[in-house]
């Protein structure tokens, strides 16, 4: 049966554009301008989901986005609220909640069974027998929640927008927009955020669509950046406002902010009030006026309002019969047959409602009236949640029977219905005066603030009180509060009872309002319950705090779109093309190998080898005191260090702990030039940077770690490689191990360090950036005679391992020393004064208690890093580093052990899951112990 | 990445750089129409740490970009850093560290009036606020950036260390290309007034 209504004008939806949908494999009619809720709603789909907690059938309630009746699986995203979705061609609609149908629901029965689910009641059971809760906790947690997470990928570009407005205004509807344009005529930057797809808010109502038009247009045409389909979910400190739309997150930090956000229409609370077919005003104008659906054949409107009275006649118009129940005594309406002083008892039906019992508030008893809608009209609560975020304080307003925003912070405004405006004529008034003002507050001030506050006229006189419902009705059945966590007046009754006798207190026990409408459809049926239970009033029983988000936001939203920065030395795309397979060294992506370790390795240990070391960070220090910044920073001695000449140094924090090593390289006596490890750049050029301040030393210091690239040439025909490139004398002679030269280096300005990680006779060049891809080319060509390889980070692993070289973060951790690493060496005590003397003092004389030793063991193994090494079972150390080694014959590796063991030849145990293997402690290197191949 | 984009390039004092994309017609319209994104890396940069003193000789296009009381950065035409160099350290004193950036630096040119669009997607930082002639650093693309305004040209100068350099092209390409923008090299930024 379909319940389209003829074509009129105004009506959203084109017959000529017609879209069909598949709900739950059946083929639906759309057209186009129809929401998913809207196209079920003319298909007489009724039930479009099970409740929460007892699986109740729910329908459409508001249309309009803000419950979460119709929560849905579209396209297998979950939770889509289906009464503001756009259809789309061939779009695949399901219920949740449910099976093995919503109309046929097996777990029906636990609304029979909601004696077992008392308010808290997972608080309450399950507690005995203790063994049967892991059997029960999985079961609660396969049934808690709603929608299942999708199983199709995510997603569409989700950008993340920041805006920085003069003005924001929060909601699009005649408040929202004369604040907007009163703003922006001011010459305030403002931007107009509006939930639903477009701007118009109580506008939307068909009687005004010419205002609605006049009153976009005329925001437009002051340069308003209106973002439709964007919704504000919090307000954080600065303040900053996060809104979020189908594919964006906004952050928006605006000077004054004007909150327009309106009202909405609330639930009355009597039993069965959670029917399908009982809808709100809202639902009822929109599917009547805009898509052209009639709710219904016989209609019950339960109002307070002449408002309602218009509803009513809307769905009269529509072609049903319909009664106007109306809680005043004196109402009378035309044609309408009109039931006044009364309300709706209780509503009777099983899976849409059939017939309401109406009579006067609080009887007892009442006259059935036959229906299959009830359209409850005009019984509003402000939309006081993004506000309240802000810190304004709210107060119950007498004549708004509601809290109201009382007290704003600096450049916060309210305008319209959130604050009790009732007339579209007040709250366009009240925008245009909250417009200006906030104008005025983002520094664009108008005269015109004065002459609007002047004929400003104000809100409803004292005694024009709105009329509510009562809080509860009469009869059998449940009586929800909230909807969307299933939470009834009874449990809320009970709750109080057990103490938790506040607003705050019942929402943590029962979840009430803590569901999907964050309170926005329930907070005044709570409040009213919670003033009932405890012998309260509405007016001192405020609403719960606010916090975001206050409307549903995709996580996919809040990540965002991923940004990852990388860096790259400028030879990465030489490595990429010698094929190189990449890997993360902090931001940096590095060859890991190009060909394999072992071959680049042995390469390096017969020939000769080239690695790209840009990666490591580099320093410029210079000034009169660059020697004793660098003699404060370390604990080595640099004032007697020779120019040209390259000290290895160790970096130590307060605690005496190792934070970087590197090289330290005398160009000049007021300059150096200094290396840290790749990962500790920007770390410590903020410590350096710090302490050199501290100091005030007469010296400056320069991060040129992008300006230069680097490579380290290793291997026995080093010399040989260099020397075709260069006419500077490189013989051991004239150019030393740890000593420096700058030189012409293929026609490039180079300077290059003698120095080597990796046990091999080295050279580290280090030469302008941008010529990265020449140089590097032209020391293959240079090496090509000398069976040159590029090789990765994993051979130098090997080849640093053989030599016994720590690598500060991998072999050490934040509390490692030098003693305990056998670099004690390095630490000249007798010097005035360094970062951690004072603690290493205290650490020498203690003694380490573990030692970083070398060792070897099986070559049929290799200990994954962080293996254990055990003393008869028990955990002693650990390994930080092994690779298997060709010229030691043996796996290598780094570990922790008890001081006591750092003894040559010691053996010992190391373990990782269900492995075990033999190591010895090796106090000196596998290779080349004596270092003659670096000094050769 | 710029042969990608079917680059034709110069070679201005040893530096290859982007002259145009194929299309210059097209490049102009992106820095009228919505936002141009050019690589300058090619600028010369000078750093400046220290006492600097509040006048210093430099050359006639050179730009300065005042970061901190103590530091200081200036810009020029590629190759310039050759005659700079000399001409700060002498007028900047002995209490003045003056280092040839050019290197260190991947330089960026945004240009057009959908830059501040590409901005907000980029950062929290309000890039409006910045005026002709001023500089600042700001994390963009959640990187430091050093972002330099000019006083005559409608253009934002954007500088990041050389290794990220791919990453944030990419990436405030791929932006620029969102709002309608793309990719121009000098000839267009020059045809708009840029030097």
């Amino acid at each position: 049966m379909n319940h389209r209504l003829p074509e009129r004008p105004g009506e959203w939806i084109r017959r000529d554009s017609p879209i069909d949908i598949r709900f739950e494999g059946r083929p639906i009619r759309a057209y186009e301008g129809d929401t998913v809720g809207s196209a079920l709603a003319a298909a007489n789909v009724l039930v479009t989901g099970r409740s929460f907690k007892y699986h109740r059938p729910r329908g459409q309630l508001c249309m309009v986005g803000a419950c979460a009746n119709c929560l849905m699986r579209v396209d297998g995203v979950p939770n889509v609220r289906a009464c503001v979705e756009p259809v789309r061609p061939g779009m695949h609609v399901e219920r949740q909640n449910a099976w093995p149908s919503a109309d046929r629901d097996v777990s029906a029965v636990l609304d029979r069974l909601s004696f077992l689910m008392p308010a808290g009641f997972y608080y309450k059971v399950f507690q005995r027998p203790r063994w049967l809760w892991p059997f029960v906790e999985p079961f609660i947690r396969s049934r808690a929640g709603l929608g299942k997470v999708p199983d199709v990928e995510d997603h569409g570009p989700r950008e993340r927008i920041n805006l920085h407005p003069h003005v924001l205004i929060v909601g699009a509807g005649p408040a929202g927009l004369a604040a907007a344009t009163a703003a922006a005529g001011s010459g305030a930057r403002t931007v107009l955020l509006e939930q639903d797809p477009s701007a118009g808010g109580r506008l939307r109502d068909a009687a005004h669509d010419v205002e609605q038009d006049r009153m976009v247009a005329e925001a437009e045409a002051a340069g308003v950046t209106i973002l439709a389909g964007t919704a504000a979910f919090g307000v954080f400190e600065g303040p900053l406002v996060a809104a979020a739309s189908a594919d964006a997150l906004y952050r928006i930090r605006a000077r004054s902010i004007v909150f327009a956000t309106g009202s909405i229409e609330q639930l009355p609370v009597f039993p069965n009030n959670d029917l399908p077919g009982v809808i709100l005003s809202s639902a009822a104008k929109l599917l009547i006026e805009r898509f052209r659906v009639r709710p219904g054949t016989r209609a019950v409107v339960l109002t307070g309002s002449e408002e309602g009275h218009a509803t009513a006649a809307k769905i009269a118009d529509s072609g049903a019969e319909v009664t106007v129940v109306d809680l005043r005594l004196d109402a009378s309406s035309g044609d309408l047959a009109v039931i006044p002083g009364s309300t709706i008892l209780s509503a009777t039906g099983r899976r849409r409602v059939r017939a309401v019992t109406v009579g006067p508030p609080g009887a007892s008893a009442g006259r059935r009236l036959p229906c299959d809608v009830v359209v409850v009209a005009d019984f509003t609560a402000p939309l006081t949640g993004l506000v309240a975020m802000t810190g304004a304080r709210l107060s119950f307003d007498v004549a708004a029977q509601a809290h109201l925003p009382a007290e704003l912070p600096t450049g916060v405004f309210v305008a319209g219905s959130v604050a009790g405006a009732r007339t579209v004529d007040q709250a366009v008034a009240e925008g245009r005066i909250a417009g200006l003002q906030a104008a005025a507050a983002a520094g664009h001030p108008s005269r015109a603030v004065a002459d609007e506050l002047r004929t400003f006229k104000g809100g409803p006189a004292d005694g024009d009180e709105r009329v509510l419902p009562p809080e509860l009705g009469t009869g059998s059945g449940k009586q929800f509060a909230c909807l969307c966590m299933d939470v009834t007046d009874k449990e809320l009754k009970v709750a109080v009872t057990e103490g938790f006798d506040s607003m705050e207190l019942l929402k943590r026990y029962t979840t009430i309002t803590m569901g999907p409408c964050q309170g926005r459809a329930c907070m005044l049926a709570s409040q009213r319950l919670c003033a009932r239970a405890t012998g309260g009033s509405l007016a001192t029983t405020n609403p719960t705090t606010a916090r975001p988000p206050s409307s549903p936001v995709e996580l996919g939203t809040l990540a965002g779109d991923r940004l990852t920065p990388t860096k790259e030395t400028t030879l990465h795309e030489a490595h990429a093309q010698a094929g190189a397979v990449f890997m993360w060294s902090g931001e940096w992506r590095r060859p890991h190998h190009y060909t394999s370790a072992e071959l680049e390795a042995e390469t390096v240990r017969t020939a000769v080898g080239a690695i790209d070391v840009g990666t490591l960070g580099k320093f410029r220090v210079k000034g009169p005191q660059a020697a004793d910044l660098l003699e404060r920073l370390y604990p080595s001695r640099f004032r007697d260090l020779d120019v040209g000449r390259v000290r290895y140094g160790v970096m130590l924090n307060d605690e005496g702990a190792i934070l970087d090593d590197g090289a330290v390289c005398r160009l000049d006596e007021d300059e150096f030039f200094v290396t840290v490890t790749t990962g500790n750049t920007a770390a410590l050029e903020r410590w350096m940077t710090w302490w050199q301040a501290d100091w005030r030393l007469d010296c400056h210091l320069l991060n040129v770690t992008g300006a230069f690239a680097s490579v380290n040439v290793a291997g026995p025909r080093a010399r040989d490689v260099l020397m075709h490139l260069t006419e500077a004398d490189v013989s051991a002679e004239s150019f030393p191990y740890m000593s420096c030269r700058q030189m012409d280096l293929a026609g490039v300005a180079a300077m290059v360090l003698r120095i080597g990680f990796v046990g091999e006779l080295g050279y580290e060049i280090h030469f302008p950036s941008m010529y990265g891809r020449f140089v590097w080319d032209r020391i293959l060509a240079a090496g090509d005679e000398f069976g040159i390889r590029p090789f990765g980070v994993d051979a130098q692993r090997i080849l640093r391992l053989e030599k016994q070289h720590i690598l500060v973060g991998q072999d050490t951790d934040a509390e490692s020393d030098p003693y305990e690493v056998g670099l004690g060496w390095m630490v000249k005590a007798d010097k005035s004064d360094f970062l951690g003397k004072r603690a290493l003092e205290d650490l020498e004389s203690r003694g380490p208690a573990e030692r970083l030793v070398g060792f070897t063991t099986d070559p049929g193994w290799i200990p994954p890093e962080g293996s254990s090494v055990v003393d008869d079972g028990v955990w002693v150390g650990r390994v930080t580093s092994a690779r298997r080694s060709a010229a030691a014959g043996a796996t290598v590796g780094l570990a922790w052990v008890p001081s006591g063991w750092a003894v040559e030849g010691t053996g010992f145990e190391i373990q990782f899951g269900s492995t075990t293997a033999q190591a010895r402690v090796a106090l000196r290197p596998s290779y080349d112990a004596e270092g003659k191949r670096l000094r050769s | 990445m710029h042969a990608d984009l079917d680059a034709r390039t110069l070679t201005t004092a040893g530096w290859e750089h982007v002259d145009d994309y194929g299309d210059v017609p097209a490049e102009r319209r992106f820095l009228r129409d919505s936002v141009g994104i050019a690589d300058i890396t090619a600028r010369a940069k000078v750093d400046l740490r220290g006492d600097i003193p509040p006048t210093l000789e430099t050359t006639r296009d050179s730009l300065f970009a005042r970061m901190a009381d103590d530091w200081a950065l200036v810009f020029e035409q590629p190759g310039a850093e050759k005659v700079l160099l000399p001409k700060l350290t002498a007028s900047a004193g002995p209490g003045v560290m003056v280092s040839d950036v050019t290197d260190g630096y991947a330089g960026f040119a945004l240009a057009g009036p959908s830059t501040t669009e590409v901005m907000s997607r980029l950062t929290p930082w309000d890039a409006d606020q910045l005026r002709p002639g001023r500089s600042t650093a700001a994390q963009i693309a959640l990187v430091r950036v050093i972002v330099f305004r000019h006083e005559v040209t409608p253009v934002l100068e954007l500088y990041v260390e050389t290794p990220l350099a791919r990453y944030f092209f990419e990436t405030l390409l791929s932006i620029a290309q969102r709002v309608g923008g793309g990719p121009v090299g000098w000839h267009a930024l020059h045809e708009e007034g840029w030097r």
